[in-house]
């Protein structure tokens, strides 16, 4: 019987997910792409190990991986299923855990809709309306979009009246956010009268509640679209990263195995196991290590 | 012999700190860093990341040695910043643009995944392995106090964090970091067009934008798209996809190690990281050449300096001829919507199950009502 060394570096493993309420994708055949439903508050199960120890199932798949194997996710709904000698032999797997340490990782999420929960997490512009800064939600509205949000017509009409108003020439003098801002302070004029009765009608009304400062809250020209979608900071999550050694038992026939394989393999989160050394297999290891431990799956709601 | 996979020891130097940790890893330091830092009992501090290590026992104690690190995140994300400076999960609804992102270089070596409601998922794992990067030369960090020119907020309430511009910030001179990793052949040569091993690369809808893009960064015509088995698997199953030759799998590794030579991490704050020398060993048996062992590393300072040749690359997968895989393909999916059509007859049975569970009760708090009337 032979003992494979096998290395892994800095493997981590977030807190649980319940907790952390993470914004992590997954990739699932049932369509599910959130690891955390905030609208229902349920987290997809996960198998949880105590610290310092590994769980048979992630063994088993390193194993897999390491001899030219396919991995087989163990929560997530996938097409096949692995060779199951894989988890017998994970459980005769020894392993020394090193010092595992808190790390913090920034996380990030897409913003974009009025929906977006808490509201702070949609991005606010402010406009000088009546003299005040009042709050508008989505990004800068700058020319261009304002053509693609109203159309040519639309656009033409408000650059007219806006030259006619203001008596310059606008592209060159005011900034989108400016003439709109101009309109504003003119909105007793006949002239703004008139363009405002027309950005009245739908699909222009929140242009005519901004202009005329009537239910900001309300204008939402920026973040209905998923292409104006925006990515944020949503704060820190929390991962633990461990290093491990783990000895592996291991037969002629899994030896051949393992030299079918490339050697190295991926282990949790952005950790690289590799293997590094073969020796045969003594009572020492068995005496400083300890077995894989059966993961426990958890599934109960936050 | 054929090369499965490189592995690759670099070292980088610089100087001051590249790669911060949040607040809360002072608590973390305080314990393990041996000294005692004032500093880190304030919450205005800011902490590098850090490595700890057991070094031994004294008088029955453990004792730690603690150094900087850049996370493997970091080297990562600087890798590839130029190709990528900036990512929105908005991509995933300009397929033209997405087709062009995912079939960069950056995209086909650092992986990707983009998952969204009412979207066709897609992902590829990174063929690239890299490690965490731990200082070691012996520069001892110390903790600096700092200003910031900012006007000083009014507390609202009394329980409000007072503005103070006054901060601690960990400082260091002079830093040396090792890390490695390895580059996997396998996961590198092969962008599949299939869910069956959970790792659909690209929307078979838009091959040919994809081929496209493919053909543009690697500079050679690539194969039709066809069905492949993974050699080594026993529970292989064909798979659609695309197979890269051995030259282009070479052409995207010497991007990589473009990228990797000239890799420098600059941080805002006046600390920056640069690579000093990468090495590099080929794997051919994983039960022979150790990545451990110094025997078979050699320099390299530019991409020429590989010795990889394509011919010595390891081809893992085998092309099947289409009608078995279809054949194949069709048997699975009818046991797939058997296993459908019973799940849907056991979610029936319970909901029935729930009915009468519910009529039950409700019987049974009738009679008790009564006899409170009564």
């Amino acid at each position: 019987m032979k003992a494979v060394k096998i290395t892994i570096k800095s493997a981590g493993v977030f807190k649980d997910p319940r907790i952390s309420k993470t914004s992590d994708k997954m990739y699932d055949l049932n369509g599910v792409t959130s690891r955390y439903e905030k609208r229902s508050q349920e987290a997809t199960p996960y198998i949880k190990v105590a610290d310092g120890k590994l769980s048979v199932g992630h063994v088993a798949n390193l194993l897999r991986v390491l001899c030219g194997e396919r991995p087989v996710p163990q929560i997530r709904k996938v097409l096949f299923k692995g060779d199951s000698s894989f988890d017998q032999w994970a459980k005769e797997v020894r392993v020394i855990s090193g010092i595992s340490l808190e790390e913090t990782m920034t996380s990030r999420k897409s913003i974009g809709g009025l929906t977006s929960s808490p509201p702070s997490q949609t991005a606010t512009h402010y406009y000088l309306l009546d003299g005040e800064q009042v709050a508008v939600k989505g990004g800068l509205m700058h020319w261009d979009r304002f053509i693609r949000a109203v159309g040519k017509e639309m656009y033409q009409e408000f650059v007219k009246v806006m030259g006619q108003v203001s008596g310059k020439d606008v592209r060159s003098s005011f900034t989108c956010q400016q003439a709109m801002e101009f309109l504003n302070v003119h909105k007793e004029d006949s002239r703004v009268v008139c363009l405002l009765d027309l950005l009245k009608k739908p699909p222009y009304t929140s242009f005519y509640n901004l202009i005329s400062n009537t239910k900001p809250e309300s204008i939402t020209f920026h973040v209905s679209n998923d292409l104006n979608k925006l990515l944020v900071c949503s704060g820190v999550e929390k991962i633990k990263k461990s290093d491990y050694i783990l000895w592996v038992p291991a037969t002629e026939a899994q030896m051949e195995q393992l030299s079918k394989g490339t050697g190295i393999a991926t282990f949790h989160e952005g950790g690289v196991a590799c293997i590094e050394d073969v020796e045969d297999w003594t009572e020492i290891v068995e005496a400083q290590s300890e077995l894989t431990v059966e993961g426990e799956l958890c599934t109960s709601q936050s | 012999m054929s090369v499965k996979s490189l592995w690759f020891k670099a070292v980088m130097s610089g100087r001051g700190i590249v790669n911060y940790d949040s607040g809360d890893a002072r608590w973390a330091l305080k314990e393990y860093i041996g000294r005692i830092v004032k500093a880190l009992g304030y919450d205005n501090v800011k902490v590098a990341k850090h490595a700890i290590k057991k070094t031994g026992e004294e008088n029955g104690k453990p004792v730690y040695q603690i150094c900087l690190k850049v996370s493997s995140a970091c080297i990562r994300h600087s890798i590839f910043e130029s190709d990528q400076p900036f990512h929105n999960p908005a991509i995933l609804h300009a397929p033209k643009v997405l087709m062009k992102l995912i079939s960069s270089v950056a995209g086909l070596l650092r992986g990707y995944m983009f998952e969204s409601k009412g979207c066709t998922g897609i992902k590829r794992k990174s063929p690239v392995l890299i490690t965490d990067a731990e200082q070691t030369n012996n520069s001892v960090s110390t903790f600096d106090i700092g200003t910031q020119c900012a006007p000083r907020e009014t507390k609202e309430d009394a329980d409000d964090p007072s503005g103070l511009t006054l901060h601690y910030k960990e400082c260091i001179c002079e830093t040396v970091f090792e890390f490695e990793g390895a580059v996997d052949f396998n996961l590198l040569q092969f962008i599949s067009l299939s869910q069956m091993y959970d790792r659909l690369a690209v929307n078979p809808d838009y091959l040919t934008e994809y081929r496209a893009g493919l053909e543009k960064t690697l500079g050679s015509p690539v194969s039709d798209k066809a069905w492949y088995i993974f050699k080594t698997a026993t529970n292989g199953l064909p798979e659609e996809g695309l197979l890269l030759s051995q030259a282009q799998v070479v052409t995207l590794i010497k991007e990589f190690f473009q990228r990797l030579c000239g890799l420098c991490i600059i941080r805002g704050g006046g600390g920056y990281a640069r690579i000093n020398s990468v090495q590099v060993k080929h794997i051919s048996n994983p039960l022979t050449d150790f990545p451990a062992s110094l025997e078979g590393y050699y320099k390299v300072t530019t991409p020429d300096d590989l010795k990889l040749k394509p011919e010595d690359v390891e081809v893992f997968y085998d092309e099947v001829a289409e009608g078995e895989a279809v054949a194949l393909y069709a048997d699975i999916e009818s046991i797939k919507s058997v296993q459908e059509q019973k799940a849907k007859e056991d979610k029936a049975a319970k909901k029935e199950l729930m009915k009468a569970k519910k009529a039950a009760k409700a019987a049974e708090a009738t009679p008790a009502t009564t006899s409170t009337e009564e």
